[in-house]
């Protein structure tokens, strides 16, 4: 049982950062083994929500600046559930074009990822506020000095590939059921994922990374009669743009709060 | 200041104890009330090891496991001291209140 255990610690250990495990992973397993004694279901819990608290604070250990970390989430978020929404783009180098800017932006190339993207939303039809932001956002990142990027994990991909899967159905908030209950859950668990992870590591930089998502979409939505429903707005509209808007402005209010928190 | 963070300090007031020191004293301390789990005694140490309010004193090996010593620093005792009296200040307000008034 006690080799079990540890085992078991040691795999939930492996959900944290390389650097916390350096820095913290043999002694917290020792100290797991001292501090419990049956199946730990609440260390398990506590471990599970510690490792997504201890990514968002080992983003402040790096050199980059926090609005640069959160420019760099929104670009990455935008262009993510963008690709997702619109599916495999149907031009030529396309699809091709679509999957390297994913990867040039979970390495933090901004560079060659400026044009790269200007190519793929033209040609896969993406409203121009959404194009215009994201330019936006890669043109200070990439003319700004010293904003030195970090990698972002392998899981964003998640997102566009699973809505490319042929059997997958559409992502937006006019999608069919049950299409349209999973996107919206999507951007939902993106809006809350940056609540909490500001309150974590409390700092803005996911405050800013859900202003900008969120007011992207909103002004989309209200700017451009993209799908020709505009003047039709049902509860759900309210519902989902309220419960998004309000985890943005949530976040917005946690990052000013428990800035000075120690 | 968080409560685990308050009681994590507070705990290395009398010197310098290992992760689970901290967790037996923080348990006697608040007669059992509070129950750090041991994931997030080790983000806040970490976090305060960053911050420079604690700092790895020793290091101890005791059956093939290492045992980290952590210490409360001179910024760590200024904290605390400052949450302390902001509590007490706010402990003030209602004990004087309800002294006046009679609730």
């Amino acid at each position: 049982m006690t080799r079990r255990r540890e085992t078991w610690y040691r795999r939930l250990l492996l959900l944290y950062p390389r650097g916390f495990r350096d820095r913290q992973g043999e002694e917290l397993v020792g100290t797991l083994m001292l501090a419990t004694h049956r199946f730990p279901i609440r260390e398990t819990a506590a471990l599970l929500t510690g490792a997504f608290a201890a990514h968002a604070t080992e983003a402040r250990r790096t050199r980059t600046p926090w609005w640069a970390d959160g420019l760099h989430l929104a670009v990455l978020a935008l262009t993510v559930t963008e690709l997702a929404a619109q599916g495999p783009p149907r031009s030529q180098f396309g699809t091709e074009g679509a999957i390297v800017l994913v990867l040039l932006l979970l390495r933090g190339w901004v560079w060659p990822a400026l044009p790269l993207a200007l190519f793929v939303f033209t040609a896969a039809g993406t409203s121009s506020i959404l194009i215009g932001v994201v330019l936006a956002c890669l043109a200070v990142l990439a003319l700004w000095p010293g904003t030195g990027l970090t990698r972002r994990s392998w899981g964003w991909s998640a997102i566009p590939a699973f809505f490319w899967l042929p059997s997958a159905g559409a992502f937006g908030l006019y999608a069919f059921q049950p299409w349209a209950l999973v996107s919206v859950g999507i951007d939902a668990l993106l809006a809350g994922a940056a609540l909490w992870a500001t309150v974590a590591a409390r700092d803005a930089r996911w405050a800013l990374a859900s202003a900008i998502y969120v007011g992207t979409g909103l002004a989309t939505f209200q700017l451009e009669d993209r799908w020709g429903y505009l003047p039709w707005h049902s509860t759900r509209d309210f519902l989902y743009w309220g419960l998004v808007t309000l985890l943005a402005a949530a976040s917005a209010v946690a990052a000013r709060r428990t800035e000075k928190v120690i | 200041m968080s409560e685990a963070t308050y009681f994590i300090l507070t705990a290395l007031l009398d010197g310098p104890l290992h992760g689970y020191g901290i967790i037996l004293r923080t348990g006697e301390q608040s007669a059992g009330r509070v129950r750090i789990a041991v994931a997030t005694l080790y983000r806040t140490l970490d976090r305060l090891e960053e911050g420079g309010l604690v700092v790895a004193d020793r290091e101890e090996i005791v059956e093939g496991r290492t045992r980290r010593y952590y210490r409360i620093t001179d910024d760590g005792i200024g904290a605390l001291r400052a949450e302390a009296a902001r509590l007490q200040q706010a402990v003030e307000l209602v004990t004087r209140r309800i002294a006046v008034t009679g609730a």
